[in-house]
Parts: structure tokens; C-alpha cells; sequence
């Protein structure tokens, strides 16, 4: 069964025991390549599934040779999506699933692998921001409107055109 | 990140934030939920007659607390903030490799943070006890007392805190742990730290 390209991004921020403590989908409205519409909760539960699978590698990655870095460029992949993730010091996950253009070529792979780190960096900030705040149970799942409009608007300025 | 989140003065920024957060837990418990203002003849009446200020001692006799819960609570507060203030100050650190290298941090880096010195001595028995020694640990040198019994107990309440600091900085990496401190010599305490073994 293949999926159609829609050109979405997915992220998701994953908490110490695996459980999703923020999601926000993008979508881009040009779906004219698509003949099979996806269902939106179906879209939404695959991602889902994909990113939980993806945890497996993120944590290899980890104990990898390189891992005390904090950002992980494809770490996984599943049919035309490929997983990013961001690991903080205290172990917070940022998981960002994003499409793959198989015919881009390394000059293009590398601008877009600096424009996700930008774009993790940027949530690092306000994630980092929300944390301070004494009322915030850390790992606990985010419900504040004012994170979901910033984590917007960095959607809007950084991944528009991924 | 702005200007408030950087320099000693966010320590105290958490610090303050934490006794908000104590304060609105306690206006929570009053039956009508906020106390009322008081009235203009209140006012003038408290203003003419200054209440007397009443010893922390006979306070606490008074509303029937025990040191231990005002010590707990202190250390809740403690741990509250250390989790924040790790998170801080890891921003543009590297992830740690063990559990050593998280101990010498904290040893050296928070310590300095708060308290413009490092701890004196790190001792393990690599089997997840640490004991951490500060000879002129910094609150406890700011003591005027009568005698060393008196230096003992009132030494209790200022190094909690900081246990909980330790507490929450650990448990912001990951590392479950118990912390209790003991005040051996004037001005120098210990710090024991436990780290639970799965």
C-alpha cells in the first residue's frame, strides 16, 4: 500500500516515559499530487506509530559513538518520511518527522539538515522557558495555548518550506 | 534567552517563584479562598499599633508545625528549583557520559553557581553513595550563636535546602537519589548522596 506524498511535517515532544507530552501537525495545502486522501485521525495515528518506533534508534544513538551531541538528522525512516530528533540534558525528546526528497543532492541534504537544527534550537528556547515556569509539572503533558502559538509560529518561520 | 535568565539574580528569580507557588498552595486551603482586604479602619488601627513580632519558635508552637514538615516543605522548594536551575544551566552542555561526570558537575559548576565556591571533597564508594564535604559552606558562616548545641539545630534549617537542590538537580538527569546533609564542624557540612540502583 503506498502512501501518497503530502508534504506534512509531524512533530511531536516525547516525555521520559515515552509518552507524548505535545503534538502539532502542519499541513501544506497543495495536495494536489494526492489521489487517496489520508483521514486525518489515520494521519494522525501513523505518525504516531512511526515516531514510537523511531525511539528504538533514537536511543541507540544515544549510547552511539556520537552521543553526547543533542541533534540527530535521520535517525529513522519510514517510506517517504524520515525522523529528526533533539535530545535535551535531561532527556526530553523533540521528534520531527519530515518528508525526504530522494533526488535532492548533499549541498541541498545540508542546508536542510541546518535549517531543522535552527528550528529545534528555537523550540529548545521556548521549551526551555515553559520548564522554568514553577507551575509547569516537568514531563507532564503541555496544554498551554501560549506554547502551541509560538511553537507556530516557529513552524511558520523555519519549516515553511520543507 | 533574555537577560532576566542569566546571571546569580535568577537564582533568586526560582527562588521567589517557588515561594509563589508555596504561597498559592496555602491561599488554596483557607475555606473562602482569598483572604479579604481590610478596611480602612483595619488599616489605620495596625498602622497606629504596630503588631510585635513573634519568634519563628513560638510561630510554629502557635499554628502546631513541626520542624519536620517546615523541613520537608523547604526541601521540596530545593528540589523544585534545582530541577529548574539544572535545566539552565545545561543549555549549551553536552550530555554526560556517566554518572561520575554528573556528580563532578555538580560538585564544581552548580556549586560555583550558587555559592562562588566548589565543594572541597567528592567521595565515592562507587556503588552509588557520594559524600560530598564543604568545609566553610556558605550560610552556615554567617552564624552569631551562644553556644555549639544552638549552632546544631538552628544549622538544620539552611543546609535542606540545598539537599534539595542536589535532589532535583539528579532528578532532572535522570538519576533517582536521597539526599541528607549533616552539619559536622562549625561551618563545614556533609552532604550524602544515595543513588537508587534499579
Amino acid at each position: 500500500m503506498t502512501f501518497p506524498q503530502f508534504g506534512r511535517l509531524y512533530f511531536v515532544i516525547v516525555g521520559h516515559r515515552d509518552q507524548p507530552l505535545f503534538e502539532f501537525e502542519a499541513l501544506k495545502h497543495d495536495d494536489s499530487t494526492s489521489s487517496i486522501p489520508l483521514q486525518r485521525e489515520d494521519y494522525r495515528h501513523l505518525c504516531q506509530f512511526v515516531v514510537h518506533a523511531a525511539l528504538d534508534a533514537v536511543e541507540a544513538s544515544l549510547v552511539g559513538p556520537q552521543g553526547s551531541q543533542m541533534f540527530f538528522k535521520n535517525v529513522d525512516r519510514f517510506n517517504e518520511w524520515s525522523v529528526s530528533a533533539f535530545v535535551t540534558s535531561s532527556l526530553i525528546k523533540f521528534v520531527l518527522l519530515h518528508p525526504v526528497r530522494d533526488d535532492s543532492q548533499s549541498a541541498m541534504r545540508k542546508e536542510e539538515s541546518d535549517i531543522i537544527r535552527n528550528f529545534f534550537y528555537a523550540v529548545y528556547e521556548i521549551y526551555m522557558k515553559l520548564a522554568l515556569n514553577p507551575f509547569y509539572e516537568l514531563d507532564s503533558e503541555i496544554s498551554s495555548r501560549g506554547f502551541r502559538e509560538k511553537l507556530h509560529q516557529l513552524v511558520k518561520k523555519h519549516l515553511l518550506n520543507l | 534567552m533574555a537577560d532576566t535568565f542569566s546571571g546569580p539574580s535568577f537564582l533568586y528569580h526560582l527562588l521567589a517563584n517557588e515561594l509563589s507557588v508555596v504561597l498559592f498552595n496555602e491561599l488554596d486551603k483557607t475555606s473562602d479562598g482569598y483572604a479579604p482586604l481590610p478596611s480602612l479602619k483595619a488599616r489605620k488601627h495596625a498602622r497606629n499599633n504596630p503588631p510585635e513580632v513573634e519568634k519563628l519558635d513560638e510561630s510554629m508552637k502557635r499554628l502546631n508545625v513541626t520542624p519536620d514538615v517546615v523541613l520537608s516543605k523547604l526541601e521540596g522548594m530545593g528540589y523544585q528549583v534545582g530541577l529548574r536551575l539544572i535545566e539552565r544551566l545545561l543549555k549549551d552542555h553536552q550530555r554526560f557520559k556517566d554518572e561520575l561526570e554528573i556528580m563532578k558537575y555538580i560538585c564544581t559548576d552548580l556549586w560555583k553557581y550558587i555559592y562562588d565556591k566548589q565543594i572541597d571533597t567528592l567521595r565515592t564508594n562507587n556503588h552509588g553513595t557520594y559524600v560530598f564535604t564543604d568545609n566553610t559552606f556558605k550560610p552556615l558562616t554567617f552564624f552569631s550563636v551562644e553556644g555549639v548545641d544552638q549552632y546544631y539545630a538552628a544549622a538544620a534549617r539552611f543546609i535542606t535546602f540545598p539537599c534539595g537542590i542536589i535532589r532535583g538537580a539528579l532528578s532532572a538527569l535522570g538519576i533517582r537519589s536521597a539526599v541528607s546533609a549533616k552539619a559536622t564542624t562549625v561551618t563545614a557540612c556533609v552532604f550524602e548522596v544515595i543513588v537508587e540502583r534499579s
